[in-house]
């Protein structure tokens, strides 16, 4: 019903406003329309505010733009650094020194998203040497967000010495104090790139930088530990150790990155060449135990709802009610216990897993005017990607040393299965040695394509070819007790070849009005986590690996005029044959198995409707409307394996038909208003709303073998999805600029507020069931929810003054 | 025009300032409580606990009263599961624990004080022991341990490494006074068709039960869990000594090892003779 009731909301203002409609129309020329009427940028596809809208105003409410933002490629300076393995994140190559970039954002063109892997959606971040301007700004941000202060200089030179242009950045955030629930964050960033332009064809971009960053990280938990503790802010990664406050559950890393980039511009011709590197170490910290007891404060049978007795029951409630420092981790306890043992091992400890990378690229680019109507685009990207993977104890919390076992196996009674390293059996590690399973991802990754596209009086097409080859191997470092033969040494290369091809065509109606669609058929590689089961262990690969199938369409309407904007589109997209993974602990088995599903099919359709205008002069207006509907279209086959061995444990069909993919919400509306500045002042507000958001599902419990063992209302208990009542929030910004006269020059002054959440609306960001289900009694509230709410109100303070 | 610009700059500085202090005020308070305790209960002995059970019931205890006991047996080698066994000079008491690795609090030797009101006193199998809560709903009893949450509220940790010596018992006296308690048997043996068995099923996690027997003529059971970590240990097929718990199941006499560390089998088993003879032993009573 709310679906059509914002289909005809859409439809009252696009056709009865009448406030929007009363401005003054401009003619349409009698002249032939030529290649000037066309305006740039419309091939880029979506625009940014509705881009912006979405990434940076409705993070909180998990809105994200046809579902796809999460898998977004990024190239920068013409480079890909994805490397198709989860445990090296591209996000953080970028901390900071975003401002350093220019963006183009390419939704679905294929011209410069022959994605090494398939992605529909890209960032071009770029430096480009021409578009720097003289400018030395210092930015001073303090936020409530922790108390977390930033400070950002940018300093830009064109022309500094015989046609060379330099820009360099630093940033630097850090926060005030590690309070808890969010802990701490630090980050040093830096950025130095050079350009030089030899003459009209030939420049050239040299830029290198580096990001450090470390924070805590915040953990979920169930909706019981919320309403015990009255906060929803609470944190159970965290806990008192010695008096101090300590986060076990961190994340850090420091990536050197750089990019050399060669433009030769023939007029016709422009040929791009960049070659890059980057190298460093991303890394998690994480308690971690083994043999003895659950240290999670808010483990299910800590909590009141665990005890059968009421009169238990409400003991323990009273115990967290009175001391809710019980709800967080004791690790003078856990210390305790350690140095008790009679040989001081370690049964807690602080353990890092670090991810260390050598990411080499090449891209190279042709693009071929062959005359005002043709053009022609060739591309060659080639990856060598070298990560490996191992872990060292940071912390022995008061013991001597830690044993090196695997402590997430099925304990079988043999003395050999738990070993990590068969050769050197019960061995003793001490503090920051190495322990654990050590291994080697290395993929090798090339990729062609090939665009031709026509400019026509009334139509512009273009259509483009892409094929790619990656090819994956493990390399063991040393010899665990399950997989003797399969987890050290060198497993077999794999070799995944995938091809695409897309079309894009543009109607001009008028000066305009335009209409472009666009469709396109590919296949998609497998990311390294759904090829290997558990490349920690073994190099088995996952039993449902087949090549992704992914089709879709998308058609958009654009107006174009002074005073108003207006984008209408709708898309329609399937994805085929995709493969899940998980490993967790089967209450029915009671045993640590792995889940397979495959040939899920999936299909994603909807529309985004976007207006810009002027209200008055003064006050600027944007609406937006987005409705999404991602949804399973089949009941997909699954098997569930015993981890020690992989043995099948029971296997059929899983009935997910119709549920959401994706905890993105279906309906999400957004009302922009701005003043244009006056007197230097700015003040906007953003109202959004979002409706259907749909909880993260877990795939497993809906299974036949569930199915066939439940009563009808306990199966709908557990299949039907589950939503989130409609969520809104209220953002707001004001700002002030002013000038402050030196001399002849006059330098920009910018104080800022922004303020989101006004209304310090507490609503969840994330909702999901775990893994972990009763598969015994099929009771849906033993093992529930967990939950991470929304900060509620943040304020940002800047002041950003520009020098020169 | 310069003082305007002044102006704002320190309009700016103080909002941050003040910015800063206003959270810092509103920082929530995160330091640690202190735990009240109930310091007014009263000491009573094990055996007089014991007293107030009748088999096959579940009793509630309502006063605030005390027991203090020694830890004589935990979870340390996984022969006993969500359990610890605690002795004074009067009797001893299994009491059921909602959790795992008990021996890391509670190790072997630390002295307790349990804090009874609300606790039940109850049986399995005639064996007294000590739960949370009870369960009649499905036809049969079935109990729970103290929730691990609230170990602090009914245990009191006094003192740690209290030796305690095994009660040095034949198989005629042994009785239900003596449950739960660490005693220690003389001139035993496994039964010669126990001889080639492990202590109990490792591999399929299945507990079993051998049968000692006394010299002088008596039988008993060593019960094992599959769980145990000794458990896939082929038995001693000598005689001699074996300190344990003392267990009943229904009417069937038990004793449970702690760890291997407690049986020393390794001398001449016993002869015909002997053994036919039924000679008296010399040994402890049991204490009244």
């Amino acid at each position: 019903m709310k679906y059509y009731l914002n289909l005809f909301l859409i439809g009252v203002f696009v056709f009865s406003s009448n406030s929007l409609w009363a401005q003054e129309p401009v003619e349409e020329t009698k002249e032939a329309l030529t290649l000037n009427d066309f305006i740039p940028g419309l091939l880029s596809g979506s625009s940014k505010t509705l881009l912006n809208l979405a990434n940076y105003e409705g993070y909180s409410l998990s809105w994200r733009l046809r579902s796809e933002n999460a898998n977004a490629a990024i190239i920068i300076n013409g480079i890909n650094f994805e490397t198709n393995n989860y445990n090296w994140k591209i996000a953080p190559l970028l901390y900071g020194l975003y401002n350093s970039f220019n963006v183009k954002e390419s939704f679905m063109n294929h011209e410069s998203s022959m994605s090494i892997y398939n992605k529909s959606q890209l960032y071009h971040y770029y430096i480009d040497g021409d578009l720097i301007k003289k400018r030395t700004s210092v930015a001073i941000g303090f936020s409530n967000r922790n108390n977390n202060t930033s400070l950002n200089i940018q300093y830009q030179r064109p022309q500094i010495y015989k046609n060379w242009t330099l820009s360099m950045h630093l940033y630097l955030q850090s926060t005030a104090f590690s309070a808890p629930p969010l802990g701490n964050k630090k980050t040093f960033s830096y950025l130095w790139s050079l350009d030089k332009k030899w003459n009209e064809k030939n420049k050239l971009n040299m830029t290198l930088w580096s990001t450090l960053n470390d924070q805590t990280k915040r953990s979920s938990s169930v909706a019981e530990s919320f309403y015990l503790t009255k906060s929803n802010d609470y944190n159970p990664a965290w806990g008192w150790y010695h008096q101090n406050i300590l986060y076990p559950n961190t994340k850090s890393s420091a990536v050197l990155t750089s990019t050399i980039k060669h433009v030769y511009d023939n007029g016709p011709f422009q040929i791009n060449n960049s070659i890059g590197f980057s190298i460093g170490n991303q890394s998690n910290t994480s308690l971690e135990w083994t043999n003895t007891v659950d240290p999670r404060p808010d483990y299910y049978r800590y909590l009141p709802s665990y005890a059968k007795d009421s009169a238990m029951k409400a003991l323990i409630t009273q115990k967290y009610q009175d001391n809710p420092q019980f709800l967080q981790i004791d690790f003078d306890k856990l210390e305790k216990i350690n140095k008790a043992s009679a040989t001081q091992r370690s049964f807690y400890i602080i353990n890092e897993t670090i991810n260390a990378a050598l990411l080499l690229r090449y891209a190279g680019t042709i693009h071929y005017n062959v005359n005002p109507f043709w053009k022609l685009n060739l591309g060659l990207h080639i990856g060598y990607n070298q990560i490996r993977q191992y872990q060292e104890i940071k912390n022995l919390l008061g013991g001597s040393y830690y044993l090196n076992y695997n402590s997430w196996i099925n304990d079988d009674g043999q003395a050999i299965s738990m070993q990590n390293e068969q050769r050197l059996p019960d061995q003793k590690i001490k503090l920051n040695q190495q322990w654990g399973p050590s291994f080697f991802l290395n993929s090798t990754v090339y990729s062609v394509w090939a665009q031709a596209a026509n400019i026509a009086k009334r139509v512009e097409s273009n259509v483009g070819f892409h094929y790619s080859g990656n090819e994956y191997q493990r390399e063991g470092l040393n010899q665990n007790g399950l997989f003797g033969t399969s987890s050290l040494g060198k497993s077999s290369p794999l070799f995944f070849p995938s091809w695409g091809w897309q079309g894009q065509f543009l109607f001009k109606f008028s000066g305009r009005l335009y209409a472009k669609s666009i469709i396109f058929s590919e296949t998609e590689t497998p990311n390294v986590n759904q090829i290997y089961i558990d490349p920690s262990v073994h190099a088995n690969t996952q039993p449902f690996l087949y090549p992704m199938l992914n089709n879709g369409v998308d058609l958009s309407f654009y107006y174009r005029a002074p005073a108003i904007k207006i984008t209408l589109a709708a898309f329609y997209n399937t994805k085929a044959q995709e493969g899940v993974q998980k490993m967790f602990y089967h209450d029915k088995y009671n045993a640590f198995v792995y889940g397979f599903v495959g040939g899920i099919i999936a299909v994603q359709a909807g529309g985004e409707f976007l207006l810009e205008s002027n209200l008055w002069q003064w006050l600027g207006f944007q609406f937006a409307s987005t409705i999404t509907k991602a949804v399973y279209t089949n009941n997909p086959e699954y098997r569930i394996a015993l981890l020690n061995d992989l043995s099948t444990l029971e296997s059929g069909l899983l009935f997910i038909k119709n549920l959401p993919t994706t905890s993105n919400p279906s309906v999400v509306n957004a009302m922009s208003l701005q003043t244009n500045s006056i007197r230097g002042f700015r003040l906007g507000f953003v109202f959004i709303s979002a409706l259907q958001k749909s909880i993260d599902a877990d795939l497993f419990r809906r299974s036949a073998s569930v199915y066939d063992h439940t009563t009808s209302i306990q199966w709908k208990q557990i299949s039907e999805p589950q939503f989130i009542k409609e969520e809104w929030l209220v953002n707001c910004f004001l700002s002030r600029l002013f000038f402050l006269k030196k001399g002849a020059s006059k330098n920009p002054i910018n104080i800022s507020l922004s303020v989101k959440n006004l209304f310090n609306k507490q609503m969840p960001v994330l909702v999901y069931e775990q893994s972990r289900f009763d598969y015994q009694n099929y009771e849906v509230k033993k093992f529930p929810l967990k939950y991470i709410y929304d900060q509620g109100l943040v304020f940002s303070l800047h002041l950003q003054f520009q020098l020169l | 025009m310069k003082n305007t610009s002044f102006n704002y700059l320190l309009f700016a500085g103080i909002s941050v300032l003040f910015a800063l202090i206003a959270c810092a005020c509103l920082k929530q308070n995160a330091y640690a409580l202190p735990v009240n305790k109930n310091l007014s209960d009263s000491l009573i002995t094990i055996k007089a606990l014991r007293k107030l059970h009748t088999m096959g019931m579940a009793e509630t205890i309502v006063n605030a009263v005390y027991i203090r006991g020694v830890v004589v047996a935990n979870d340390e080698h996984d022969n006993i599961y969500k359990a610890l066994y605690i002795q004074d000079n009067t009797g001893a008491m299994v009491i059921q624990m909602d959790g795992l690795s008990l021996y890391q609090n509670y190790p072997i030797g630390t002295e307790i004080k349990l804090h009874l009101q609300n606790l039940i006193l109850t049986d399995y199998r005639r064996m007294v022991q000590l739960a949370a809560s009870v369960d009649s709903s499905t036809g049969t009893l079935t109990t729970a341990g103290i929730p691990s949450p609230l170990y602090t509220k009914f245990i009191d940790v006094e003192r740690e490494d209290v030796p305690v010596l095994p009660l040095q018992v034949n198989a005629k006296i042994l009785n239900d006074s003596l449950q739960g308690r660490l005693i220690q048997l003389m001139d035993v043996e496994f039964s010669a068709l126990d001889t080639n068995q492990t202590y109990a099923d490792k591999k399929n996690k299945i507990g079993a039960s051998r049968a000692l027997k006394f010299c002088s003529g008596g039988t008993l059971y060593l019960r094992t869990s599959g769980y145990a970590d000794f458990a896939g240990i082929k038995l001693p097929t000598g005689n001699g000594i074996l300190i344990g718990i003392y267990s009943v199941f229904n009417t069937e006499k038990q004793i449970v090892l702690r760890d291997t560390n407690d049986i020393l089998l390794n001398g001449k088993r016993c002869t015909g003779a002997a053994w036919l003879q039924n000679l008296p032993q010399k040994g402890g009573r049991a204490p009244n």
